[in-house]
């Protein structure tokens, strides 16, 4: 009998409809197939144990897109491997780009992306991919050559050293430089809760080695335009950011009477035209003028002010305030008091 | 796989916690894209590594320094897997590398982030593919003028090792969205308003730090009524908490209703298909606490709660941006052409004197060139920035039930009319009792012990809202019955208005559990008004902690000034209570602070 076992993506057990869909389609071409289903979540940190050998196929769900949402553990990998009978396939919604994870966990990738694992030829033959970088270096196992101070040169023995011994028969450039990724890959391919007992250089001790002789520098005390910089540093001391401030205080003293004056221009023109609805009298250009105050002649009227802060001069009087057509009334806020 | 293609070969790494650091990674790659190149561009933590071996041939980081020396939040992983002894000299031999670096000289460990990158990157066979560069904050010329001289190194050295980059490209050619949004106009609307917080639980997470539900208990103000500064004491409930002094909590805040429909309506084209579910294609950037239920995906809850619309637009937004206008009429034309001069390098002061220096926000922006604006839905995850968790050192002693909180909301003025606010204070301003929210708690790696010292005197200096971790300790310790001194220094405003928690220090004081030191700024009768000033006042002390008794200091609270003030003072006190020179208090200093002794937490 085949059995199968559904591993779902939290996400993916919100999504009914998707699950269901699965198992029909499952049905249909397997009516007789066991099918098992847990969160992959569960079964990643063991609180659900899978049996040794137990399952034709692993198929699982994960409703979401991009390699970071797919990616899996190397553990769990390797625990969903183990759940596998010997031809037995890992599929579904797989991240692409964990190949080599796969293989290091003992899989073989299949032409559908699929991920297959193999019948064990014989009792040895299926070691890992990882196992083989404790060869790699000088060949004396595990411990790699330490070094107790940080220079360039005496760093741990690389990987192209020539006293590697290398047994490998390739000569072939292609071969080899793919040897050499592979060989470099396992340096990464631990999972990185079970790799504490890492020793870890001292990262103080990279300050000296990083030389600061030969830098990058602008070429000149200004903007590339040519022009001085003028903005205050974060923690200025130099007073341009009292300057700052008190330019920001006068601006909003400046806006102020401004939009006092407008609201008195415009009490009076609502009693003109008061006035004059009572005698049914249509108002003209001229009075509209009267709440303008972007027409010619008045203060502030070069073209650009009413345009917005993105086109005003340096010392326009109506930095800070909405853009405005001519003849239109200004709203202070478009988008309400609390924003 | 052997060969990796020159052209995708470039990979663009960025290290940073205020944005800006991405921002330029952001704008190199945009401009890299130009050139026909086919950059990869994430965060350091979030690049797969292998990758570094079968992706990549040229390694571009681009990465900020915090605080004492720091590396930003999302490069940790990164360094930590760097620094494994065994990695072999020749791991990245294939590779060629250049940095940029943001720091700011006033610090004493300038840059230290991305020389300690460069450094071991060489160290692991890297060759360097053009000089490096560590910007500086405090020159006249900003990190705009080292960056645009890097950039300039950087093209060349590239053009010079990948046949066929063009001199110049067409700014007005639109690329193709990284990650389209479709909007499935066919199907039903979903209600995602009403209340939206419901929404914002469904979060995923991230695959990386669990997301913990909880509920507000308590969210009052601390300061006087009337006082200018509303200070929160927020308190969470939840369950099986897990947290020691030192730790953060994340808080993923999300727009209010009233800013996203403003928006909305700035778009007309996006009101018909506001509530419309939508799927989002391509590799979606990596979001901390991950996307909402992708059911609830609409243009409405994006914009609520993960794409930050009240921000101050960066330059990368305004390369972006400047596509949408329609330049057919003259008004567009300009606002286009003005939109693009904001985009680049060399208008830096435009930009800094439009958007940073009023912090202006990017819907007023938006609002500002509405009128020939027209932004297609599918580019919206490429135009606007992500919102960030925003983090809080807790204020309570460990309890597997119970957070505290400490939170300044953020009010200010420009000279836009409209009162500035924080996102997330402004959201957590409005946080009922009972309201649920989701929250993470993120481990420090501040420790109050010493390895052949278990106890030590603490000596705590906090202004403000600072004092949030030197609660959490002080009633750790006193409750536990740890035996340790702990002595702290507070300042703020004055006593009546802002002494945080002071009746708690005066009866820890008067059980002779804690030694309190406040000063108040403003108060009329105060001799002492800052920090640094109550330290110096109190040199003997000070001196004899430090020197005699292996205390750890424990700074905490707004960067800038103070940090910087009070180790000016220590170094004085260095020198006349322990006869140094100044090098040698210095130094002093620097040992503290590579042996766990001189801590900082400041924001």
């Amino acid at each position: 009998m085949t059995r199968i076992l559904l591993l779902l993506h939290p996400t993916a057990v919100t999504d009914e409809q998707l699950v269901t869909r699965v198992k029909s389609e499952i049905s249909n071409k397997n009516s007789a197939a066991d099918v098992v289903q847990h969160i992959i979540d569960r079964v990643a940190n063991k609180i659900v144990k899978l049996e040794d050998k137990a399952f034709n196929e692993v198929i699982y769900i994960n409703p979401n897109e991009g390699e970071i949402n797919r990616q899996l553990p190397v553990l769990t990998i390797t625990i969903i491997y183990d759940s596998l009978i010997e031809d037995g396939v890992f599929k579904g919604d797989l991240p692409t780009n964990q190949n080599l994870d796969a293989i290091m966990s003992g899989f073989i990738v299949n032409e559908q992306g699929e991920w297959v694992k193999p019948k064990a030829a014989g009792e040895t033959v299926s070691i890992p991919l990882k196992k083989k970088t404790v060869t790699v270096g000088d060949g004396s196992k595990q411990n790699l050559p330490s070094f107790k101070k940080l220079s360039p040169t005496q760093t741990t023995v690389g990987l192209t050293d020539t006293s590697a011994s290398n047994t490998d028969e390739e000569n072939d450039d292609a071969n080899s430089k793919r040897k050499l990724q592979e060989t470099k890959l396992a340096y990464f391919s631990e999972s990185d809760d079970e790799d504490e007992e890492d020793q870890i250089i001292d990262e103080n001790d990279l300050i000296s080695e990083a030389r600061t002789a030969n830098l990058v520098v602008p070429k000149k005390c200004e903007l590339p335009n040519g022009k001085k910089r003028r903005k205050a540093c974060k923690d200025c001391t130099c007073g341009l950011k009292e300057l700052e401030a008190k330019e920001t205080s006068e601006k909003l003293n400046l806006q102020n009477t401004l939009l006092g004056q407008m609201v008195q221009l415009a009490n009076l023109e609502a009693m003109k035209i008061e006035e004059k609805m009572k005698n049914a009298v249509k108002f003209n250009d001229n009075d509209l003028a009267e709440i303008d105050f972007t027409v010619e002649g008045k203060k502030g009227g070069c073209s650009s002010c009413s345009l917005g802060d993105a086109f005003r001069c340096d010392g326009c009087p109506y930095l800070g305030l909405p853009p405005f057509k001519p003849g239109e009334v200004i709203s202070i806020d478009n988008f309400g008091e609390d924003i | 796989m052997t060969s990796i293609s020159e052209r995708s070969g470039v990979t663009v790494l960025y290290g940073s916690e205020t944005g800006n650091a991405q921002d330029y990674a952001q704008f190199l790659a945009k401009r890299l894209k130009y050139f026909g190149l086919k950059p990869t561009i994430m965060s350091l933590d979030h690049y797969p590594l292998k990758n570094l071996v079968t992706d990549t041939k040229f390694l571009i980081i681009i990465c900020s320094t915090t605080g004492q020396g720091e590396l930003p939040r999302n490069s940790k992983k990164f360094m930590k897997f760097l620094l494994k002894k065994k990695l072999p000299s020749d791991l990245l031999n294939h590779i060629e590398l250049t940095t940029f670096g943001i720091g700011d000289s006033s610090y004493p460990k300038f840059n230290y982030a991305i020389k300690k990158i460069h450094a071991r990157l060489l160290q692991l066979g890297c060759s360097e593919l053009c000089t490096r560069c560590e910007a500086d904050e405090q020159t006249p010329e900003g990190v705009d003028g080292y960056y645009s001289e890097w950039e300039t190194n950087l093209l060349e050295a590239l053009k010079k090792k990948i046949q066929g980059i063009p001199l110049t490209y067409d700014e007005t050619v639109l690329l193709p969205a990284d990650n389209p949004v479709e909007v499935l106009y066919n199907e039903q609307d979903i209600v995602t308003s009403d209340p939206s917080t419901e929404v914002s639980l469904t979060r995923i997470g991230d695959g990386s730090t669990d997301l913990i539900l909880g509920s507000v208990k308590d969210n009052k103000r601390i300061t006087k009524e009337g006082h200018f500064q509303d200070v929160r004491h927020l308190i969470i409930e939840s369950e099986n908490l897990l947290y020691i002094p030192g730790d953060t909590v994340a808080l993923y805040p999300s727009n209010d209703e009233a800013s996203v429909d403003a928006l909305i309506q700035l778009q007309p084209h996006w009101i018909p298909i506001a509530d419309k579910p939508l799927v989002i294609h391509g590799e979606v950037p990596f979001i901390e606490g991950g996307l909402i239920d992708k059911l609830k995906l609409t243009l409405r809850s994006l914009l609520t709660h993960h794409l930050d619309i009240i921000s101050i637009p960066r330059r990368s937004f305004f390369m972006t941006l400047a596509h949408f206008s329609d330049a057919s009429t003259e008004d567009g034309e300009r606002e286009q052409e003005k939109l693009r001069e904001f985009s680049r390098i060399e208008e830096s002061e435009e930009l800094y004197n439009y958007a940073n220096r009023p912090r202006r926000l990017i819907l007023e922006t938006i609002l500002e060139f509405q009128q020939n604006l027209r932004i297609p839905v599918d580019y919206i995850l490429d135009l606007f920035p992500i919102i960030k968790p925003r983090l809080f050192l807790i204020a309570s002693r460990p309890s597997p039930n119970l957070v505290e909180l400490i939170v300044a909301v953020v009010v200010y003025k420009t000279i836009l009319r409209r009162v500035r606010r924080g996102l997330c204070t402004k959201w957590l301003k409005l946080l009922q009792n009972n309201d649920k929210i989701v929250f993470s708690i993120h481990k420090s790696n501040l420790k109050f012990e010493l390895p052949n010292y278990k106890y030590p005197p603490i000596l705590m200096v906090s202004p403000g809202t600072g004092v949030a971790p030197m609660k959490s300790l002080i009633e750790h310790i006193t409750l536990t019955g740890i035996q340790q001194d702990l002595y702290l220094f507070y300042g703020c405003r004055s006593k009546e208005n802002d002494y945080l928690f002071g009746d708690l220090w005066d009866s820890l004081k008067s059980q002779n559990k804690l030694s309190i030191y406040p000063c108040f700024s403003r108060d009329l009768d105060s001799k002492v008004k800052y920090v640094q000033h109550k330290i110096y006042e109190q040199h003997e002390l000070v001196g004899d902690l430090i020197l005699n008794q292996n205390a750890i200091l424990f700074i905490c609270g707004s960067s800038g000034a103070m940090p910087r003030e009070v180790r000016i003072t220590l170094v004085e006190i260095l020198v006349k209570f322990g006869k140094m020179k100044n090098i040698e208090a210095d130094d002093y200093l620097m040992n503290m602070e590579n042996t766990g002794r001189y801590l900082q937490e400041t924001w």
